[in-house]
């Protein structure tokens, strides 16, 4: 994320006025909810402010605003899925070691970036990652349950520690 | 994080490049292979001091790591692996079987969690000893710190504390002293079992199996069991203890040699035999057995750690007893002939 945001031109206020209450039923039609829906318009506006591309330069509006809002819409997603998937686990946890919400919270945020740059990776890279890490099997462990060699899991890991250790912030 | 093909920049604004960047990510896959002799871990110390960049592409990895340790780590792979399984087109019901079944799974992983972590978390730690070996070092704050053999310890210094998280072994602590150490910052020692704190003093601390043992040596320490509320106990000069997650045991009287080892000594006072040899073990390599028939034995005296061959050499002549060699590192005491 850029340190500075542009000012807002003129330009992205006419494509705002124009499209927003298109947009915004757009993205309703998808999510079933009102306000949901002009949240996520609200973000996709405000993700323009980012980009190199002058508004002006778009020729096409809609299918320009309804790609970057289908990528919002799919980050959420998984940003539930993910949430879901921890907040279910974590329920087996014994009460006195569960984090507190604000900690959860946060997790979720590391578990969403950790998700964005795993994103790509072939899928045993990604598995063979997480166990060492999150898990912290030996590579011979982790070889087992992959059904593949000592030797790979360690390409495996050089592969995803390469890709993924500088593409993590703290 | 911005970043092109060649150059990539850390959190902290520093530029490295991406050779760099791979070589850390490269030590890390090592590391944490568990097959990282002393050799390499010397080369491994030695890439970090050859260039502050690497030093500074090494303190990234920590973070990162460190940063997913802190998730809670069961959930944490739950939910990031089985997203993988749910992303593929199948039924809410499936989803949850594979979840499930994933989840399961990762019972048996928590239980080589326990026995792995001996492995690459020393390994990773900020200071460390090995078998046979102790070492001394003086923190940014002035506390010293002394690890018995086989130690590590993790070192998490903030605005707001310092914590002295003890991974593995025996560490000694005596807080400074004087003018300019006097730090308004509470010291504490994490194990797995609580937490110590100090009360501007001198103490042991070692992890052993599921329990966590203190001795105080100057002044006092606060010791408080993970688990346990309100069993927080106040710990005197000249006492020591032992705890469980759940519960603090009451004070004894603290042997005094408890700092023995820090002076490189081996103190024995009418001690049997086998708990005298289980100590011996800790400082060397190997195997090193009692025969049943004389693990009652007493034994008393004052032994350099620094030859635990001699100290082996010399125990018949003082006990009725004799050292059987099958290799040099798997040695059995018996009963003389």
């Amino acid at each position: 994320m850029s340190a500075q945001h542009p000012p807002i031109t003129d330009d992205l206020a006419e494509l705002y006025v124009e499209h927003n209450t298109w947009l915004q039923g757009w993205l309703r039609r998808r999510v079933g909810d009102t306000f949901t829906a002009a949240d996520l318009a609200q973000d996709t506006f405000l993700s323009l402010l980012d980009r190199k591309t002058a508004a002006v330069e778009i020729r096409k509006p809609r299918p320009f605003l309804a790609t970057v809002a289908g990528r919002l819409l799919a980050h959420r997603h998984r940003r539930q899925l993910l949430e879901t998937a921890y907040l279910e686990a974590l329920a087996c946890l014994p009460e006195e070691v569960a984090p507190s919400p604000e900690a959860q919270l946060m997790a979720v945020e590391s578990l969403q970036q950790i998700d964005r740059v795993l994103d790509g990776l072939p899928p045993k890279v990604r598995e063979a990652f997480l166990l060492a890490h999150l898990v912290e099997l030996s590579y011979a462990e982790i070889a087992k349950r992959l059904g593949t060699s000592t030797s790979s899991v360690k390409q495996y890991l050089t592969r995803a520690n390469r890709e993924c250790m500088f593409a993590l912030a703290v | 994080m911005a970043s092109n093909r060649d150059t990539l920049i850390l959190p902290s604004g520093r530029v490295i490049s991406r050779t760099t960047a791979d070589a850390a990510a490269d030590w890390l896959t090592l590391l944490m292979s568990g097959e990282a002799g002393d050799e390499q871990q010397r080369q491994w110390q030695q890439w970090r001091q050859a260039h502050v960049d690497h030093e500074a592409a090494w303190q990234h990895v920590e973070s990162v790591t460190g940063r997913m340790k802190s998730l809670e780590r069961a959930p944490a792979y739950a939910a990031l692996s089985s997203y993988g399984a749910s992303d593929r087109p199948s039924s809410p019901a499936r989803r949850r079987a594979t979840r499930m079944l994933l989840w399961g799974g990762l019972a048996t992983g928590a239980g080589l969690l326990a026995s792995h972590t001996g492995t690459w978390q020393p390994t990773l730690a900020d200071c460390r000893s090995g078998t046979g070996e102790q070492r001394n070092f003086t923190l940014e704050d002035g506390t010293r710190l002394t690890l018995n053999t086989d130690s590590a310890v993790d070192l998490r210094f903030d605005t707001n504390q310092r914590r002295i998280v003890l991974v593995a072994g025996e560490i000694m602590v005596a807080t400074g002293h004087g003018p300019g150490l006097t730090d308004p910052r509470p010291l504490w020692v994490a194990t797995a079992e609580g937490s110590i704190r100090s009360l501007g003093t001198r103490f042991t601390v070692r992890q052993h199996a599921e329990r966590t043992s203190v001795a105080v040596l100057e002044s006092a320490v606060e010791v408080s069991p993970w688990s346990g509320s309100g069993s927080a106990r106040l710990l005197h000069a000249g006492e020591r203890t032992q705890f469980s997650r759940n519960a603090v045991e009451a004070p004894r009287p603290a042997d005094e040699h408890a700092d023995a080892w820090a002076r490189g000594q081996l103190v024995a006072d009418e001690q049997r035999l086998d708990d005298f040899l289980a100590e011996l073990g800790r400082y060397r390599p190997g195997v090193l057995r009692v025969d049943p028939h004389i693990a009652g034995l007493r034994i008393s005296g004052v032994f350099p750690l620094a030859d635990t061959d001699r100290i082996l050499a010399t125990l018949p002549s003082v006990l009725p007893v004799r050292v059987q060699w099958r290799t040099r590192f798997w040695a059995t005491v018996v009963p003389a002939e």
